[in-house]
This record gives structure tokens, sequence and C-alpha cells, in this order.
């Protein structure tokens, strides 16, 4: 099917894409287009305005800090993540990850920040966010605002951002940090290893996805943790996707992470099982679907219109989660 | 909706026209420059049939506005083949019964064209990662594999 006509923008800077935002309800912010293209053709989204992120300078670029945070801008392409083979040792979830979201095909044009706006709660992509703990970064009218991961998904295709914000880039910080200002963080070691330099804490982090036919997931866990020299576990965080209408950020089996010992799996089972079912009861809370957000009601995932995979992923949810603490734990050997 | 100017460059041939902005990237090949070697199937970036190289990159062409390849180089099946003689890929598909009805082809030649031009020669899981980007009704992907396999040489472990 072809999409509904709509109207197009392609602003030179980004307070005239905020403007055209506003200007035009209902316009959406057009990145790399490859959630939001397939959501027009089947006219799950007929918006007046596309409003193209092209033409804005800067936007492609990824930064560090020399707190090795980094920042990865809203038209860097997933592609250039693939490419970037630093990022492997310095954000090995971002690394991992990335490679399976869509197709190659699809990466080439597909961006981080677009997929995270996108909201998919049956994609890869959000429930990163949560798992790196990232900030969205949004321009608006009224200016500048960060969004951290915890606050900024609402539903299905549902954000914090206003219907006139736009997200501009999205902040990681290292993967060695930790809840414990105590505990230092170094600069990123060769790709691969994920060693931090300081020899203080290796990194490791794992995707872990029921992928029943070609590479769209059904659900999936990730898991990103960092380990002290003795092979403690200084940070553990997890996040799921595929079981409740937001991605799930999985406390209370990384607390069981954190404080060590071997890894019981019926242990990380029920863990996981509360963890759902407290993002389940705070996803009743959730007001309904109308309203500002710059994301998709129809979602590109496998559940389709549904908000998640159902009663199978939510049973295979410990597993996953199992499985990616696992082969995290071994990356950051 | 109003027009808006394009200009792209499509197998060494510059055009420009004016092009309503839900023109997809395909449906310009197709409908406006006659490039039917381009083939559209799903229309929401499932199938893979549509698949052209945009700058160097294999993209859905059917998940690209035509506005947004302004300025942009474009390589159609058409494009492969200029001379009338099929690519290497192309004879590696013919070679190894890598198609039956062809629909699916023109993509997965272009994917493949580009796993070969890169820098680093492609491994059989960049093969197998890269048409998984695909879908192919007739053949069960096992002879596009084989034809892909053909044209890296034999993996380190089968050779004796």
């Amino acid at each position: 099917m072809k999409p509904a006509p709509f109207d197009y923008r392609s602003p030179a800077t980004l307070d005239d894409v905020v403007t055209a935002l506003a200007e035009q309800p209902g316009a959406r912010v057009l990145a790399g287009g490859q959630s939001l293209l397939p959501a027009l053709a089947r006219r799950a989204l007929r918006p007046p305005l596309l409003v193209d992120l092209r033409a804005v300078p800067g936007l492609d670029r990824i930064d560090r800090t020399s707190q090795a945070t980094l920042f990865i801008g809203a038209r860097v392409t997933q592609r250039q993540i693939e490419r970037d083979h630093a990022l492997a040792g310095e954000c090995p979830l971002l690394a991992e990850t990335i490679r399976r979201v869509g197709h190659p095909q699809t990466r080439t044009r597909g961006t981080l920040v677009g997929g995270l706006a996108h909201a998919d709660p049956a994609a890869e992509l959000p429930a990163l966010l949560v798992a790196l703990d990232g900030v969205v970064h949004a321009r608006g009218p009224r200016g500048d605002r960060r969004i951290g991961a915890d606050a900024f998904y609402l539903g299905p295709g549902r954000t914090a951002l206003a219907p006139d914000e736009v997200a501009v880039a999205v902040e990681i910080p290292s993967a060695t940090t930790t809840p414990s200002p105590a505990v230092p963080t170094g600069t990123p070691g060769d790709a691969g290893g994920g060693t931090d330099d300081t020899g203080d804490l290796a990194v490791g982090g794992a995707c872990v996805e029921v992928a029943p036919r070609a590479t769209v997931a059904l659900c999936g866990a990730l898991a990103t943790v960092a380990r002290r020299a003795d092979g403690t576990v200084a940070a553990a965080r997890i996040a799921l996707f595929g079981v409740a209408a937001r991605p799930v950020r999985a406390r209370r089996a990384e607390r069981a992470v954190l404080d060590g010992g071997p890894l019981d799996p019926a242990l990380i089972a029920l863990l996981t099982r509360e963890d759902l079912d407290a993002a389940r009861a705070a996803d009743a809370e959730l007001p309904d679907g109308e309203g500002g957000t710059n994301g998709a009601s129809g979602t590109n995932g496998a559940a389709g219109a549904g908000a998640d995979g159902g009663d199978y992923c939510r049973e295979v949810a410990g597993e996953l989660v199992h499985r990616a603490i696992d082969r995290a734990l071994v990356a950051a050997r | 909706m109003s027009e808006h100017p394009v200009e792209v460059t499509v197998n060494g041939t510059r055009h420009r026209l004016d092009v309503p902005a839900r023109l997809s990237l395909a449906d310009l090949l197709r409908e406006h420059l006659g490039l039917t070697g381009t083939h559209l199937g799903c229309e929401q970036g499932r199938c893979g049939s549509c698949t052209v190289l945009l700058s160097g990159e294999p993209v859905r062409g059917c998940l690209v506005l035509a506005v947004q390849a302004d300025g942009a180089e474009v390589t159609t099946v058409e494009g492969v083949a200029a001379d009338g003689t099929l690519d290497r890929v192309q004879s590696a598909l013919r070679e190894h019964h890598g198609l039956q009805c062809g629909f699916c082809t023109p993509g997965i030649v272009l994917t493949l064209r580009h796993l070969l031009d890169l820098p680093a020669p492609p491994g059989r899981d960049d093969l197998v990662a890269a048409l998984d980007g695909h879908l192919c009704r007739c053949t069960g992907y096992v002879n596009i594999l084989r034809a892909a396999e053909s044209l890296i040489g034999p993996a380190p472990s089968e050779r004796s």
C-alpha cells in the first residue's frame, strides 16, 4: 500500500524543525524512516507533514567525553554504529544489540535515536535505552531538556516527547558507571574485550532473543555488567522487550546478580516474574493513548498492533534474562 | 500536496524531476524513470525485493522517500549488467539455480554486489545475514547461498 498524502519539509536548523512541528499538529519527525515509513505504508499513521532531519548539521556524529560518556546524534545510522569498532569496547551491549536490529538493508538508513523515539515495546532499541540507562536529549519551543530512560516510555508508540519536541541525541553513560560514585570510570579499552584500562572493571553485554522466523524478534533480554578484577559484579542492568507495553527493567534480577554467587535459573525466573508483574501493574496506571508523543501507535514489532508478545514471552522471560546475564558475565571476564 | 524537486543520479545518468512527498524511491525508479527491474513486493520493508544501492549501500527502495534521495547516486539491477553481459553475481545465481520466478532476484543481486565490493571480503555469516533481508518463495535459499558462497571461495574448514 502507498502512504496517505503528506507534505514534506527539510529545515536547515533544529529550531526550524521545532517551529515546523509546532505549526502543524500531527507532524512527525523523519530521521532514517525505517520504522516510520512502514507505518505510513500500512496507513497506521497518517501525518499531514514529515519534518526531515537530513539537512540539519551536526546530528550525524558520535561524540565522547573524557568520562567515556557517549553522545549519539539523531541522524547517526545503525550502520555507522556497527562500523564504529571502538564502540565494541566502550559499550559492548550497544555493539551487540545494534547488529540484531532489522536487516543489513534497513540498518543502512535506520537510526538509533529514531528507533528509541518510535517506542515499539517489542523492539530491541527501546529496551537498549533502558538497559544502558540512557538519557534522551530533546529540543522544543521551550528549550532543551534531558529525559531519562525510566521516564521516556509511556506505552506502545508513546514517549515523553511532546508533539513539538524532537529527540536530538541520546547520551549513554560509560558502561562502567555504577550506582556508587566511589567506583572509578575508565577510558575505553580495545574493541571486543570491553576492559577498561584502569584494570578495575571489565564490561560485558549480551542480547538474547526469541526470533521464530527471519530476524524479527518476538521478545528478548538485554544485560550489561561490569566486573571487578576479583570477578565480583560492580554493576548490572537488565531490560526486557516484547513482554509489556513498555520495555521492562528487571531490577530484582539485577540485585541478585549484584549479590554475587552462582546464578540460579529458578531464582532468576522467579525474580523476573516479579519484575514483570510490577511492570504490568505500572503499565495499567498509564493514561490512555491520546496526546503527546512522537512515536507510532501501530508498531512494527512481531506482536503487530498488540502491546507485547503475550503469555509465551512472559513465560520465557526468566530464561532469557538468565541467559543474557550468563553471557554478559562471560563476556566481562 | 506540493511537489518537491529531486535530483538523482541513477546508474550514472542524472535526472531532475518534481515528485510528490509520498513517492518512494522504488516508485520513482519504476513509474517515473521506467526502470522496472526494481521489484516491489510488500512495500513496507519486509521482503527486500526493492533493494537498491543508495550511495553505494543497500537500502529498501520502498523505505526511502524519493525526496530523501535528493543528491544521491542510485544503482539498480539495470546498472549491474549495463552492457548486457551478466555480472559475476548474476552468473553465479544462474549457474547454481539461485532463482526460479526471479521476482526477488534483483534485490539479492544488489545486496551481494555490495558485499563483494566491501574492502574486507565477506564470510559465510555475512552472506547469511545479508540474505536474511530477502524473502524468496521459490528456492528455499539453499541455491542462493551456494551461488553467493561460490563468489567468496570455500570456507577454510571445507578445504582439505
